[in-house]
Order: C-alpha cells, then structure tokens, then sequence
C-alpha cells in the first residue's frame, strides 16, 4: 500500500499548467482578499447562527426509524468484524487485504466525503456506539430494573479524548513502520474497540460517543458543514455551515483540530524536501543514543507528526492573539473557541485536497477486495483469487480515471472554497461576538491572515508531491 | 566550508525561491498588518495626547 499511496498522493506530470504552481497561491490569495472586502461591505450582521431549519418530518420517518437504525447498526459491526478477521486471518499482504483500504482510504477519506454531503451518516453506522446501545438494551432487559446511572462526563475532558484517539490514528499511519500492515490495523482496531467500551461504560453511550469517540466526533464536526441536520429528532435542511456557526467548542476541540489539520500538514510534508533532507539526521541522531533503525525512524516521524501539529495551533493561536490585540475584552482562550469552527471547512479543505487522488485510486481497490476480502490466492498456476464473492476479485484499478491537471485544479479548488467557507464562518461569528461591527471586522484582519497562511501552506503541500 | 555553504545556497536558489513563492502572499499579508497595528497605535497615542493636552 505504501508504493501505492505514494503514487496516488503524487500527482505526477502537471507540465501542462497555464502558470507556474506558486502563482495559484498568489490568486488564491486575491480570492480570500476579495472575499473579506466582500464579507465586510455586504455581511454587516450574523446570518449563519441565525439561520433557520426546514424541518422534513417524512423523510424523518424513514431516515430515523428504529428498523433502518438497526440495519445501519449492524452494517457497521459487521464492517468491524470483516476488518479484524481479515486483519488477523487474510493474507498478510497490505495490498490484498481488505482491512488497510477499508480503514485508511473508505472509512478514514471516505466517510469525510460523505460526511460533507449527507450530514452524520457515521453515527447510524457506527460500530461501537451500536454495540454499546445493544449491551445497554439487553443490560436493562435482564436486570428488569432500571441500570445505575453512568458517571458525569467531566467538563474539562471535552474533546481530549477524541483529540488523543485522532492523533494515535494518525500516528499509526504516518509514523508506525508497519502501521498498514493488516494484522496491526486489527490490532489497533481491537483496542480502539476496548477504550470505547471503557468509555461508553463509564459516561455513557451517546455521552461518550458525542465526546470521547475520536472518529465520531472528526465525523460529526465534518457533517456539521452539510445542509443536512437533525433538530429535536427530525430530520431538516439548514444553509450549508449554519450547523458550525452553531457549534459549541469543549476543552481540548482547538488541539483536535490542529490535530486534524497538522496530521494532513505532516503527511505531505513528509514527501517534500524540506523533510527528507533533515530525517535521516534526526533518525541518525536517535541510533547514536542507542535505538534501533527502525526505532530511530519511527520516532523521528513521530517528532515531525508533533511539530506539523504544533505550527498549525501555534499559527492558530497567532492569529487569535492578533484579534485579542484589536480590543473587545475577550481572554484568548475565548477567541480561540469562538472561531474554532471556522477550522474545520480548512481541516475538510486539507484532507479533500491531499487525499482526492488517493480516494479516487485506491479507493476503487475496495471493489477488488470487497471480494476476495482476506486475499489468499487459489493454489493454481495462475494465482487467481481464491474467493470472488461479487465478481471484481480480479479488477484493476482504473489510473486515467482523472488526468493530473484536472486533479491539481480540483484540489487548488477544495482549497480556496474551504478557505473561504471558513472566512465566512469566522465573519459571521465575529458579528455574534463583538458589539461594534468596526472591531468584528478588524479582528477579521488576523484570522484573514490565518486563512491567507494556511492556504499558502496547503497548496505548497500539495506542490511538494510533484517535486 | 562556509564559502562551500554558499555556493549551495546559491545552487539551490531555483528551489527555495519557489518555495518562498508559496509563502509570499502571508509575508506581505503580516506585513501590511504590522504596519495597520503600528500606524493605530501611534494615532492612538496621539489622541491620548491631545485629550490631555485638552
């Protein structure tokens, strides 16, 4: 998989651009300049957290119902056990096992996506949150009386958990050696499984999985981008980004989303130069106090990991200290709440971007996989595939399913528009916060600087795979 | 070895060029709002001075 997404992540053969690649950061530049000027001359009150909800209480009926719910439910837990069997029982080949692509390409870019489109499909097919709902049903139906209360979950953990969870995921992808391998993404599956249940145990299932569970609460921040929403149990329509507006941020939601941003960060940075150059000298460093190679290796992305992510929350707080400078009486921790949610278009930004081809490649191999799920070939001259439950065993990845100039320019388009959706949110939150619409458009000017910042980075990222 | 280190600098400067390229926009960006910050709060001052003149 490793060759494989090496090759997808780079876009490879962009000589046919109109202008160099650096001149799409400058437009894209112009375009958040615009847009600000725009915000500020034609958005003079909040209109996103006032937006209103269309209720749609047939499709409700359906889309909530307790049969569909189960169905979703079981969906879920059986994507679950197909991961951690193949991983344990399939064939050992990252490539040929179903567990890898389906968590790091389906679920973990996938479900992004999807997200975005439809609102939290997660939370219906979640396998954790199924299980812990189905513990709890029969728990109440043995005992016949009602169970102890679940323990109150404790204000200043917020997001932590969730923040920890997403950052371990990331770590297992883009530090851990054989973090692709099928038998590790099982393992790590199982005990992400194990401090779910802890979890759900102690506070709660919905509690818990509104909080702590790291996937649903990176899903869920996503869906809130969607025009889709569920208000009081029924299912409506809001402008896009009104349900962000909306958000309220715990302790430890801005680290998650520098998490989620700084994870994409260090993944392309990791194929650029600047990286490579230095890696070997680090890792050689940690070989010379003992470690092994592979060690050594694993510590030094696991450093770079925490560096990507200390710039985009340092780069964050910069701009939010910026804002506090221009007055209105609000500490930094406030501010930086305040516009948290204007993140996340940029986090939906950077994954799109980095991870379109890959989706777009890799993810047709799940066709392949989904049937010959464990990846043992029959013990013939040809090697075919020894299960070809759907027919596609032996179907190949299309690569000139998108040529790379058409790649670069939708990439260079998640970008600026997630840039902007984010200007927007922060414009609109502004006006929520600050009395004088003079001082709200003033402290613009730093988090405009911010999104100036990490669209610079992004598209010298996405550069970075073509070098 | 410090000349040798500049003459790489100098090789390499089709590299990092483009790459300060990218970061352009910011610099200029963080410039110009250094300037706003100062320029406000030397009109700030001078307003402080005035009213205690006054």
């Amino acid at each position: 998989l490793t060759e494989v997404l090496w090759v997808a992540h780079g876009i490879v053969g962009r000589s046919d651009l109109p202008i160099p690649e650096w001149l799409f950061g400058w437009a894209a530049a112009v375009v958040l300049v615009v847009s600000f000027v725009a915000l500020a001359v034609l958005w003079p009150e909040p209109k996103l957290s006032r937006a209103g909800f269309k209720p749609l209480p047939g499709l409700s009926r359906v889309l909530l119902s307790r049969p569909l719910d189960l169905l979703c439910g079981l969906i879920g837990v059986a994507l679950l056990a197909l991961t951690l069997y193949a991983g344990f029982e399939g064939s050992q080949t990252t490539t040929a096992n179903f567990a890898p692509t389906f968590v790091y390409v389906i679920f973990w870019l996938g479900l992004v996506g999807l997200s975005v489109l439809f609102g939290n499909l997660y939370k219906a097919f979640n396998p954790w949150r199924a299980i812990g709902r189905a513990v709890s049903w029969i728990a109440r139906t043995a005992a016949r009386t009602s169970m102890p209360a679940p323990l109150a979950y404790p204000e200043r953990l917020g997001h932590w958990p969730a923040a920890a969870g997403i950052f371990l995921f990331a770590a297992l992808e883009l530090a851990v050696s054989d973090g692709d391998a099928p038998r590790t993404v099982a393992i790590a599956a199982l005990v992400y499984s194990l401090i779910q249940f802890v979890g759900m145990a102690l506070y709660g299932v919905e509690e818990w999985t509104e909080r702590g569970d790291g996937f649903s609460v990176y899903f869920a921040l996503f869906a809130r981008i969607s025009p889709w929403s569920v208000r009081d149990g029924v299912v409506g329509l809001r402008p896009p980004l009104a349900s962000l507006a909306d958000f309220r941020p715990l302790a430890g939601t801005v680290p998650l989303l520098a998490v989620m941003i700084g994870s994409v960060t260090f993944d392309g940075a990791a194929e650029a130069p600047i990286w490579t150059g230095i890696a070997p000298d680090i890792s050689d460093f940690f070989q010379t106090i003992g470690l092994s190679p592979e060690s050594a290796l694993e510590l030094t992305f696991l450093i770079g990991l925490i560096a990507a992510i200390a710039i985009v929350y340092g780069f964050y707080m910069l701009g939010v200290r910026g804002a506090q400078s221009v007055g209105g009486g609000f500490t930094a921790t406030e501010l930086s709440r305040a516009f948290v949610a204007s993140l996340v278009p940029i986090a939906f930004a950077y994954a799109a971007a980095h991870y379109f081809t890959l989706l777009l490649y890799q993810g047709q191999a799940i066709l392949t996989l989904s049937s010959n799920p464990f990846g043992f070939l029959a013990s013939n001259p040809l090697g075919e595939a020894s299960t070809d439950i759907f027919g596609t065993a032996d179907r190949s990845i299309d690569y000139s399913v998108i040529g790379a100039t058409s790649a670069w320019y939708w990439m260079v388009g998640f970008v600026v528009i997630g840039h902007v959706a984010a200007l927007t949110l922060a414009h609109d939150k502004a006006l929520t916060i600050y009395s004088d619409v003079k001082l709200a458009v003033r402290s613009q000017y730093w988090m405009l600087a911010v999104m100036v910042g990490f669209t610079s980075l992004a598209l010298w990222l996405l550069s970075q795979t073509n070098q | 070895m410090r000349s040798l280190d500049s003459v790489f600098l100098l090789a390499h400067a089709g590299h990092w060029a483009v790459n300060m390229a990218y970061f352009a926009p910011v610099i200029g960006f963080l410039g110009w709002l250094g300037w706003v910050e100062v320029r406000g709060r030397r009109e700030k001052r001078a307003e402080q001075r005035e009213a205690a003149a006054d």
